[in-house]
């Protein structure tokens, strides 16, 4: 990770377009395709095969792809913030998504967790 | 001038992560602290929260090629995600079915309304997905997309504290589990606690996406005829 200290302007704009590339693919999948999966879905998958089949070397795409992974979760804060728009929505009908989403994530985690650590090698 | 909501917005979660970072408790989380700040800064002042979402869409523009980078942890992982695959596909089959099944049921205890219950049918998958999904069964994508931000909160606060009590303290179960129940939201919360968890909680969240969509129609179709019952 020292080698990060020396990225250069370059190479932060050559991941960004990569980062971008698949981006727009996957969009062009989906478009083609019409299946309610999203774009950047397809283009995780998408660079995730060129990966793998060295089509994209790991550190082509590292510059601009850890600093967004570093902070993925600053940018759900405005999606987070977004619920205001829906408090009317969620007012009406708060017990019933409250009680079944507490009890349904709760048995998610536990049993794909537990399950995972039963089968995995 | 909106635009200082944007440099808000940072230096709210950065401040918030600083401070909080020696506290233990999962409620002392960044991401929601954030969160009510915002909320609470545009219920009880005359601020426009219009505003503020017109100035912070380059955040949610950035969210779509940080989704995509989401590929470089599953691909350092690849050796563990080849050899493990079989429990991988096992385990988040079950935990779509598990999600959709148990949501609904109790929901069903609870309402009749089936615009609702469509609508909490996709509440473990990103929310992309879960809009398409509640327009395609007849549910309400705002609804299903407020849902799933509610849940991705709740996956990511509360999470790691039950997966630990439970005992699930391999960090591969530990990130299927995150994806499998909290989607992007819960993910975040993985990438931070480590790049395994991240990686693996990156693969549930494609995973058990792809699954719910092509599942959905079935489960629409079960709640159409429980509710008309």
């Amino acid at each position: 990770m020292k080698k990060n200290i020396f990225i250069t302007v370059g190479q932060l704009a050559r991941s960004a377009g990569i980062l971008l590339l698949f981006l727009y693919l996957g969009r062009g999948i989906q478009y083609i395709s019409h299946l309610p999966i999203p774009g950047s879905i397809f283009g995780l998958l998408l660079l995730f095969l060129g990966l793998n089949l060295r089509l994209v070397p790991l550190y082509y795409v590292l510059p601009t792809g850890s600093f967004l992974l570093n902070y993925i979760t600053l940018f759900f804060v405005p999606v987070g913030v977004g619920l205001l728009q829906y408090s009317e929505l969620l007012s009406t009908h708060w017990l019933t998504i409250i009680v079944s989403s507490v009890i349904s994530t709760v048995a998610t985690l536990i049993s794909v967790g537990w399950l995972y650590q039963r089968f995995s090698k | 001038m909106i635009y200082l909501y944007l440099i808000a917005t940072v230096i709210v979660f950065l401040t918030a992560r600083k401070l909080l970072s020696p506290i233990k408790s999962p409620l002392a989380n960044p991401l929601l602290v954030s969160i009510l700040f915002f909320i609470g800064l545009f219920s009880f002042t005359p601020l426009i929260y219009q505003d503020y979402a017109t100035a912070n869409i380059p955040f949610i523009w950035l969210l779509e090629p940080a989704v995509v980078a989401l590929a470089i942890p599953l691909f350092c992982q690849v050796k563990q995600i080849k050899k493990q695959f079989k429990a991988i596909i096992i385990s988040c089959c079950l935990g779509v079915v598990i999600a959709i099944s148990t949501c609904i049921s109790v929901a069903l205890l609870l309402t009749d309304d089936k615009i609702l219950l469509l609508s909490l049918l996709p509440k473990s998958v990103t929310s992309p997905i879960a809009m398409a999904v509640a327009n395609e069964t007849g549910g309400l994508a705002s609804l299903a997309a407020a849902v799933v931000i509610a849940v991705g909160l709740l996956g990511a606060l509360g999470g790691f504290s039950l997966l630990k009590l439970c005992k699930i303290t391999n960090p591969q179960a530990q990130g299927l589990a995150m994806g499998c129940s909290a989607h992007a939201i819960g993910t975040a919360k993985a990438m931070e606690v480590g790049n395994e968890q991240g990686a693996f909680s990156s693969l549930a969240l494609v995973i058990c996406g792809v699954l719910t969509a092509v599942l959905a129609p079935l489960f629409a179709w079960l709640i159409t005829i429980m509710t008309t019952i």
